[in-house]
């Protein structure tokens, strides 16, 4: 690709993120997913444990953090695209000169990054006022898992995002998504509470190598195969995304119904 | 105006609720995603209270996620009941009604009540034995009655706190709050007494006298005085929400706005 490709492409994902940062702004579900959520998820998890130890406040923090950036990143898949239809840009993002799927990407990015932000920002402060002793170690690899977190929530908000592209029912679709991830994740609920038959689809979670990866890396270890994990699960969905949004708005354009819904 | 008349106004108030509620909740998306989503949820929370607390933990928050799923219908989506008229332009006819608005509002608002009720059953049938607590689901069964008169306290709450928030277009946000702090605060998943300021809140909202009144039923304990608590509270927030409701119905009227604005 030649620079000039590089740079049209570069703003394209730029224009996007500070889009999606615009209507963030304006959108309650950023603030609930990012600032309740997670103060009253820490909340049930620490203050029912009589003087949790560090470790403990460890893995529920990041634990917490890794779910509600879940939930975040599911109502935001959904939204990106139901917010473009009800602007009535969709369609011209579509047949657009450039490729529909910087669009999506940029946005997902931008959601992300603002997601990871105010849940980050959120759980010091809980933990703060809870007087939650924590570790937090391998403060490089803490940062690298952390950006991960990222990446992973911009590949699937563009795999999840083709899904709502296709069907009305958005806020319902996102409202299912999020406590199968929650339960099977193993964030807060660790993977051996799961009944056996219901364990094996957190192997494809790259959340739960992520939890697995972070709560290591804050207590100064180094988990690089739960590290590899998540990264090689990331890569799939992005790849995944990319192939399934093409293939989806390719149908919708058929069928006429992009701008329906 | 006659019983009779009044009691068929009342049907066709009560037939126009169910009919929104259909058009915005098909059959097919509240049996694939409305009630699995509370099942997981209060799966979800009921592996929480055991990776938390154990055994005792899994019974504990057993019965108080069962009523955090009442909150779904209750507080977070009966906001779309006033949010309608809003959408719809109607508002001004409602004014012109024979029945007060709050009356409407509260008629139509019975099929959130409904899923509610329908969620919480299909809870405790499902999550209890799953999690190996048959003999609390039996007991549950038996106590199920209080279940129902917490979804119609959360109800009245939800519909008080959705009424400043429809001129605001903020009934995502207000509704969404009030089930976050109810969840926090109404001693579901936190037993009382850990956090004062918790418990404080919890003493004006919904479910917490109701749950109190169920874990007595569990413990062989009197409980009729919590279910009089729960059911003073419900009524304190009913009133208050057909004060609000009246206000805003006047108000519309003296300023020539019609829609809540």
């Amino acid at each position: 690709m030649s620079a000039e490709r590089w740079l049209v492409t570069a703003e394209v994902v730029g224009t996007s993120m500070r889009a999606q940062w615009a209507d963030m702004r304006t959108s309650p579900l950023a603030y609930l997913l990012g600032v309740v959520q997670p103060l009253v998820f820490l909340l049930v998890t620490l203050t029912p444990q009589t003087d949790p130890p560090a470790a403990e406040g460890t893995r529920a923090a990041f634990g917490v953090l890794l779910t509600a950036f879940w939930g975040s990143t599911v109502w935001s898949a959904a939204g990106i695209l139901r917010r473009e239809r009800m602007q009535g840009t969709l369609a011209r993002t579509l047949t657009s000169v450039r490729d529909p799927r910087l669009v999506v990407l940029g946005k997902s990015f931008g959601s992300s990054l603002v997601a990871v932000a105010l849940v980050t920002a959120t759980v010091a402060g809980t933990l703060a006022l809870l007087r939650q002793p924590v570790r937090l170690d391998g403060g490089g690899w803490l940062l690298l898992g952390l950006a991960l977190v990222v990446l992973s929530g911009t590949g699937v908000g563009l795999l999840l995002g083709s899904l709502f592209v296709l069907s009305r029912h958005g806020p319902q679709l996102s409202s299912a998504l999020m406590y199968p991830v929650y339960l099977l994740g193993g964030m807060l609920v660790p993977p051996d509470l799961v009944p056996g038959w219901l364990g094996w689809p957190s192997w494809g979670i790259s959340l739960r190598w992520l939890q697995q990866y972070l709560v290591a890396a804050a207590g100064g270890r180094l988990d690089m195969p739960a590290l590899l994990a998540a990264g090689a699960l990331t890569a799939g969905y992005a790849v995944a995304g990319a192939w399934l949004f093409r293939r989806v708005t390719d149908l919708a354009r058929r069928q006429a119904t992009v701008e329906l819904y | 105006m006659s019983s009779t008349e009044l009691a068929w106004r009342a049907g066709v108030t009560i037939r126009t609720g169910f009919a929104e509620y259909r058009a915005a909740n098909p059959p097919a998306v509240v049996l694939t995603t409305t009630l699995p989503r509370a099942v997981l949820q209060c799966l979800f929370f009921t592996l929480l209270g055991r990776a938390i607390g154990g055994p005792e933990g899994a019974r504990f928050a057993y019965v108080g996620a069962v009523a955090l799923i009442l909150t779904l219908a209750t507080m977070a989506s009966i906001g779309d009941v006033p949010m309608l008229e809003k959408w719809s332009g109607t508002f001004y006819r409602l004014q012109r009604g024979v029945l007060q608005p709050a009356t409407t509002f509260f008629l139509r608002a019975l099929p959130w009540v409904a899923e509610a009720v329908v969620s919480a059953l299909l809870c405790i049938v499902v999550v209890g034995p799953v999690t190996g607590q048959g003999a609390l689901t039996v007991t549950l069964l038996g106590a199920f009655p209080l279940y129902a008169v917490m979804a119609v306290t959360a109800a009245a709450t939800g519909a008080a706190v959705a009424a400043p928030a429809v001129g605001r277009r903020a009934d995502v946000l207000f509704g969404n709050v009030l089930a976050y702090l109810t969840v926090a605060c109404c001693g579901a998943l936190i037993p009382p007494g850990r956090v004062a300021l918790l418990d404080a809140v919890g003493t004006v909202l919904p479910l917490r006298n109701g749950i109190l009144a169920v874990r007595a039923v569990v413990a062989g304990r009197p409980w009729a005085g919590h279910l009089l608590a729960e059911l003073a509270v419900g009524a304190g927030w009913a009133l208050l929400a057909w004060v609000l409701y009246g206000w805003q119905t006047r108000r519309a009227v003296r300023l020539g706005i019609d829609d809540f604005a």
